[in-house]
């Protein structure tokens, strides 16, 4: 299972529904993914009522770091979606 | 008349619409002027001693200066051109010299019955409104004048520009929102709720935060002189919190029209208030007999999204569904702590109150708060180099010579000040 570590204090430790694809290209676009979460009950909301903007963030999976970057934006709505930046 | 719309250009007339302009006015358009601002006249005489400083009725004119020298040599008038327009003309007792610049100080268009300067942003949105035909009742724009009270603006427009355009540059660099029909405006902040969006109200809801509008430094510019072309006074403002927090994001906020370092100040913590911390925007529909109008408060109250007042910025009428698409603003947190780190200003000797004369070689400088006291034991240098303090006048005297310097003022309990002075 794929978890989203947010370096904020304390720090959150989400569970993941999916990662899109990691985008990656020549001159200057920032390698990026965006995680997206569950938010069918809106406890993501709570905990992101203020967003984590530009906080350390790592996609995790079994121990290994898949992504590491800074969070960028956050959307909220049945699903929480946050992008992040490498 | 018809009146103009929201996209149409404003009224301004090119100099050519004068049937006696003179031809190195070139492409200028003449200019209209409210509060107090300095300008480049338009030539209107061949002798080069008539100039159309605004073209419409004005209060006064305070300064004029040839090259950089003040002069008493002149009269205005106010008369009515070949067409038949009112408009304001300095006549000066001696023309300037090849290649002197004029630079005229004027306190600009008069209300039609009071007479007093148009220098509210308040006054100056519904008049501009007015000059394009529209019917402004006198509580327009009200929310401008509870928001800001004290507040005079200085402007000049001599450029072609929409109406949208000319509004938006009075009102938005304040920090304000405002929209047409019918005219009002305020701070851009939520205000007491008229709906409560939640679960029973809201069909569908979304909200968004990035980091892209987040700013933590802001570099204000304010004061700007059209003849010189530049801005007169700049501060610098931080939010310490937010700089640990997000790192040092730097933006430039330009308010030409703030006349003071007070008002420069107060719009400044504002702006960077707001954009030193993150904003929700959400996006939600909901049903039209709400009747929600953009500058709206709601009171965001649905699970899917974070809680609390909200400004609607846009709605969009979905007739076939009879319903409103919202969407609204929200900041997140508490308002961030700013402080100013450094202010500047520039200043010229040839205006006798900024509080610079310069004789027989000795420039003496009044420092002072921005109540006009004197500031005594602060320490000013002079170019980097020779650093003094100031009596219990707030003066200080440096030996030097006549041009530009830099006149770097510390004292306790003030930001860093930074003076462009020419003596």
């Amino acid at each position: 299972m794929m978890t989203l570590r947010i370096n904020t204090t304390p720090p959150l430790e989400l569970a993941v529904l999916d990662a899109g694809p990691q985008r990656a290209a020549l001159n200057g676009e920032v390698p990026n993914i965006s995680v997206t979460l569950d938010n069918a009950r809106g406890d993501v909301t709570e905990l992101l009522a203020v967003p984590p903007l530009r906080a350390r963030a790592e996609l995790r999976e079994g121990g290994a770091t898949l992504f590491a970057g800074t969070v960028q934006s956050v959307s909220l709505a049945e699903v929480a979606t946050l992008g992040l930046e490498a | 008349m018809s009146a103009r719309l929201l996209s149409d250009p404003l009224p301004l007339r090119p100099a050519a619409a004068l049937p006696a302009y003179r031809a190195d006015a070139g492409n200028a358009y003449l200019p209209w002027v409210y509060g107090r601002a300095t300008l480049t006249p338009v030539p209107l005489s061949a002798d080069s001693l008539e100039w159309l400083v605004a073209d419409h009725p004005i209060v006064a004119v305070e300064r004029v200066a040839v090259g950089s020298a003040a002069t008493d040599g002149w009269q205005l008038t106010q008369r009515l051109d070949e067409t038949g327009a009112a408009i304001s003309v300095l006549r000066l007792t001696q023309a300037p010299q090849s290649g002197q610049a004029l630079a005229v100080t004027v306190l600009g268009r008069r209300h039609p019955e009071t007479g007093a300067a148009l220098e509210h942003p308040a006054d100056i949105a519904a008049d501009l409104l007015r000059q394009c035909g529209w019917s402004v009742s006198a509580d327009a724009f009200q929310g401008l004048r509870d928001g800001y009270p004290a507040l005079t603006l200085g402007l000049v427009i001599d450029s072609p520009q929409t109406l949208r355009e000319a509004l938006a540059s009075i009102i938005e660099p304040l920090g304000a929102v405002w929209r047409a029909d019918p005219p009002s405006a305020h701070r851009a902040m939520p205000s007491a709720a008229r709906v409560v969006l939640d679960l029973a109200t809201a069909d569908e809801i979304s909200a968004r935060s990035d980091a892209s509008h987040l700013a933590t430094v802001a570099h204000v510019r304010y004061a700007h002189d059209w003849a010189a072309g530049a801005a007169r006074g700049a501060l610098t403002l931080e939010a310490p919190d937010a700089i640990a927090q997000y790192g040092r994001i730097e933006i430039t906020l330009d308010l030409p029209a703030v006349r003071t370092a007070r008002d420069a100040l107060a719009c400044g913590t504002a702006r960077l208030q707001d954009l030193a911390r993150p904003r929700w925007s959400c996006d939600a529909t909901v049903p039209a007999r709400l009747a929600l109008l953009p500058g709206d408060t709601v009171a965001l109250a649905h699970p899917r999204v974070p809680s609390g007042a909200a400004l609607v910025m846009s709605t969009a009428h979905d007739r076939s569904r009879d319903s409103l698409q919202l969407t609204v603003v929200m900041p997140a947190g508490p308002a961030p702590r700013i402080e100013m780190t450094q202010r500047s200003t520039a200043v010229d000797a040839t205006t006798a109150q900024n509080g610079v004369t310069f004789r027989d070689g000795i420039a003496t400088f009044t420092v002072t708060d921005d109540t006009g006291a004197p500031l005594a034991g602060a320490t000013v240098t002079l170019d980097g180099q020779d650093t003094r303090e100031t009596d219990r006048s707030g003066q200080v005297q440096f030996r030097t010579t006549r041009g530009a310097h830099t006149l770097s003022v510390y004292a306790a309990g003030y930001a860093p000040f930074t003076l462009d002075v020419v003596v």
